[in-house]
């Protein structure tokens, strides 16, 4: 099974796929697929044909609506600050399948200080086989 | 400033343990180098290896790491310094377009990530992590998708905590948002349980995830904060290994849990926590196999009069033959050689860096 190196930019709150490539490498072993209810965070999901989710990723919300600040003070040498224009690119690894596959991310609605608020589906994309290189 | 102000030179592994289909890679990108100061990348990379490699528990986990440095230059060193934070007013003109004072902040040190990706994708695309290096030595950093850090003193932190997020999904551990004192609304949390292993809502001994690294004589939860107003101050009650449910964690004061008083995921320059720690190790484990599957072996070179024998094989830079003994060396070289000759592929043995093993396939 190969794997995909998908990057996706984003600005504000529209999140576009920008590349997909297929890689030779080991893919991160799947966290677990079942989710409980109301749990928060951010993940992602990879869904075969039959919409299953085959794979997931919990990692920290790439899409920055705020930012860690680092400081020298020991005190408080790591912080947040709310982002004032949210635009960067990430990157995300999923396996290949056969046939149509998607990804969904899961997370609380895209805004600063939401950590608390239960995730949900926010973005979803089809992978078009067709676009890989 | 843009990648017109550089070029980027290539990609050298300088941590090889296999094949990058086969190993966990960690990838650093030079940024504010010029041509004539690459080799002084080429020490800073090696020095945050060795950080790293010294930081458990990585310290063992060595052998599952490759690390690959990635050499741009840019036409002046350093980043953006803008004077409205306090800095020197410097605007080198750098690849990946650096700079400091990101929302007003002199130590929110970013760069135009999606150049980044742009290079990292076509140079080193079984990257899994990556890392850019400023040469500048104002302290600052950033995360992310990547993470970005300068030269000064205790930088290496920035990096580290940051592939604590984006490599291994920790949440952040510290029990405030902006900063002690300043929040409002980060009283109590009240969301569900969250989805990253380092922290909880959950303080029941019966059910808490990380509850097979609690010992019975720990109480449950373990500190608990009297003032849900403001952040904890008492100190820590239990020796600074114990693992169990400190109340303050994940931008709020109550309500959330961390599993040790202090990690790097809390404050930089501490270590990972037992529980980020146990994460790290399962991450890495099925990269962690020295043996070295299916490889075709391009060109063989030995040194006459010595013990000394290296070879290529595919996807590899050269590697030498372990020279525990003259017979050993002999053996494997034999082998190495006799695969190159005959077109069959080898599974080797890699021990710190050298073939110590090999199988004609």
């Amino acid at each position: 099974m190969a794997t995909l190196r998908l990057t996706f930019s984003y600005e504000g709150d529209k999140v576009t796929l920008v590349s997909q490539q297929r890689v030779e490498m080991m893919l991160p072993l799947s966290h677990p697929l079942d989710v409980a209810e109301g749990q928060t965070g951010f993940w992602y999901t990879v869904e075969d044909a039959q919409k299953r989710p085959i794979y997931r990723r919990v990692m920290q919300n790439p899409i920055r609506h705020d930012m860690e600040v680092f400081s020298e003070d020991p005190a408080t040498s790591v912080s947040r600050l709310a982002e004032s224009q949210p635009r960067g690119t990430f990157v995300i690894l999923a396996p290949e399948v056969e046939g149509p596959q998607s990804v969904t991310f899961f997370s609380h609605p895209l805004q600063p200080r939401a950590a608390h608020l239960s995730a949900a589906p926010v973005l979803r994309f089809e992978i078009r086989k067709e676009d890989l290189r | 400033m843009s990648a017109a102000d550089g070029s980027v030179l290539g990609t050298t592994p300088i941590v090889f343990n296999g094949p990058a289909s086969q190993k966990w890679n960690l990838v650093i990108v030079a940024e504010g180098y010029r041509d004539v100061e690459i080799s002084n990348f080429h020490n800073d990379a090696q020095s945050f290896v060795q950080t790293l490699f010294q930081t458990p528990p990585f310290d063992g986990l060595s052998s599952a790491i490759n690390i690959y440095r990635i050499d741009v230059t840019s036409t002046d060193s350093g980043a953006n310094d803008p004077v409205a934070c306090g800095g020197t007013g410097a605007t080198p003109r750098t690849y990946f377009d650096a700079s400091f004072c990101n929302n007003g902040l002199r130590r929110l040190l970013v760069c135009n990530d999606a150049t980044v990706h742009q290079v990292v994708n076509a140079q080193m695309p079984q990257a899994h992590m990556i890392l850019v290096m400023v040469n500048s030595t104002v302290y600052g950093g950033s995360g992310g998708g990547i993470a970005v850090f300068s030269l000064a003193s205790g930088a290496n932190e920035i990096a580290l905590h940051e592939m604590g997020h984006t490599a291994f999904g920790f949440a952040d551990e510290y029990e405030y948002y902006a900063g002690c004192g300043i929040d409002v609304g980060h009283d109590h949390y009240s969301g569900g349980e969250p989805a990253q292993p380092n922290v909880t809502r959950d303080s029941n001994r019966a059910t808490n995830k990380w509850r097979d690294l609690v010992q019975a004589a720990t109480p449950m939860p373990t500190t608990s904060n009297a003032d849900c107003t403001k952040c904890d101050p008492q100190p820590n009650p239990f020796p600074a290994a114990t693992v169990g449910t400190y109340e303050g964690a994940f931008y709020y004061h109550c309500g959330a849990y961390r599993p040790q008083f202090n990690c790097r995921m809390r404050a930089l320059g501490n270590p990972y926590c037992a529980v980020c720690q146990r994460v790290i190790r399962q991450a890495l484990a099925p990269y962690l196999s020295p043996w070295i599957y299916n490889l075709r072996v391009l060109r063989t070179h030995a040194k006459h009069g010595s013990q000394m024998a290296w070879a290529i094989l595919d996807g590899t830079p050269w590697l030498s033959v372990r020279p525990v003994a003259a017979d050993g060396v002999t053996n494997v070289f034999a082998i190495l050689c006799d695969a190159l000759a005959k077109g069959r592929n080898v599974d080797i043995l890699l021990d710190h860096g050298q073939i110590s093993e090999a199988t004609l396939r």
